[in-house]
């Protein structure tokens, strides 16, 4: 899990600096708006990088993006495809392997527009 | 332009005017992978003269099943390391009387023509996102901008396919991904082997340029999309008809 946590801090940090936000250090409560200055679709790039280091996308189907507001919550996301029985969405099988909360994108979005305005 | 390092991934390559942009794309020295449902003999030229898959890779997907399609574009990435660009091309023609249409042919030509293309945009966009530079580019057609008898339910996927260029452009621009569509009006291809003379003879009749197009004239507009050239144009519906639209 340490591995893991390293992995999203690493991905974490390149985002920050390719978006030069001057930010030194990054903790477990920082929140992705308002603490760490990012964007809906920087947070959608750093998904996207994670997907393709780690072969799983935790939103595709096992967790909602409104739960997603520090850090720590991303960490939990990712930890959670690797310790349920289910999984989340394994980029080598291809399967599903939870039922999903919200599988439909328009409802994604808007849970992440949702989410922006609480600050995501 | 040196494009040694470019790869570019592009749906139904194997014949007709996927053909023409795989020749297109490997004569100018990008990487190309491309995928259909079998091989053709063009495919079996490319692959012998490349058996290390070294410029290009084409493996056998049907379209319609995603999760496959999903995967052939993943497994580019990891191959390559990179994916530059897209070029959503395949698509089958849809034609008859809308109400005597079968559902299930309705159904399969929203499957290839429409969901196939979202989600094989869906995961190359991911890996462009990572890189923060990408170029894409959809084949529509003039039916999806003027309206045609007998081709409601095709013009309702590429009206659907340039609708997404637009809003995509917006959504993915700050990132430094272009999207754009090429909408072909009517040229020598499989669509088009079936008319009859008098029917071809009808179109130039209709066309300010007085005559179809060439696989060749559609190819040399999505290269210049993909390309640096076109830098600063995204979110962009060209029609390449001979002004049939206009």
């Amino acid at each position: 899990m340490q591995e893991l946590k390293q992995t999203i801090y690493a991905t974490l940090r390149t985002i920050i600096e390719d978006l030069e936000l001057g930010v030194s250090e990054i903790h477990d409560e920082d929140t992705f708006v308002e603490d760490l200055g990012l964007k809906s679709l920087d947070l959608a790039r750093m998904v996207a990088m994670l997907e393709l280091k780690l072969g799983v996308d935790p939103f595709a189907e096992l967790v909602s993006i409104t739960s997603i507001r520090t850090v720590g919550d991303l960490h939990a996301a990712y930890a959670q495809c690797f310790t349920s029985p289910a999984g989340g969405t394994d980029s080598s099988s291809g399967q599903p392997a939870a039922p999903a909360a919200k599988t439909d994108s328009r409802a994604n979005q808007q849970d992440l527009n949702k989410g922006l305005r609480r600050g995501i | 332009m040196d494009h040694k390092n470019d790869v570019i991934i592009i749906s139904g390559g194997s014949r007709g005017l996927g053909q023409t942009l795989v020749s297109t794309f490997l004569a100018q020295g990008y990487t190309v992978a491309t995928f259909s449902r079998s091989a053709t003999p063009f495919i079996e030229q490319c692959q012998a003269r490349d058996p290390q898959r070294e410029k290009f890779c084409w493996e056998a997907v049907d379209v319609i099943d995603l999760e496959r399609v999903k995967q052939f574009a993943l497994s580019v990435f990891r191959r390559y390391g990179r994916i530059d660009a897209l070029v959503n091309n395949a698509g089958i023609g849809v034609d008859g009387l809308f109400t005597l249409m079968r559902s299930e042919d309705i159904h399969r030509g929203i499957a290839v023509n429409l969901e196939s293309a979202i989600k094989l945009t869906q995961t190359c966009l991911k890996c462009m996102l990572e890189q923060q530079r990408g170029a894409i580019v959809n084949i529509t057609s003039v039916n999806g901008l003027r309206g045609h008898s007998g081709v409601s339910v095709y013009s309702a996927t590429k009206a659907a396919l340039d609708g997404m260029t637009r809003s995509l452009a917006r959504e993915v621009g700050p990132k430094g991904i272009r999207i754009n569509s090429v909408a072909p009006g009517y040229f020598d291809s499989e669509m088009t082997s079936d008319f009859t003379d008098g029917q071809k003879t009808q179109i130039a009749r209709r066309t300010p340029l007085q005559r179809l197009g060439k696989s060749e004239e559609i190819a040399s507009v999505v290269r210049f999309l993909v390309s640096p050239e076109a830098s600063f144009v995204t979110g962009q519906i060209i029609a390449v008809d001979g002004g049939y639209s206009c």
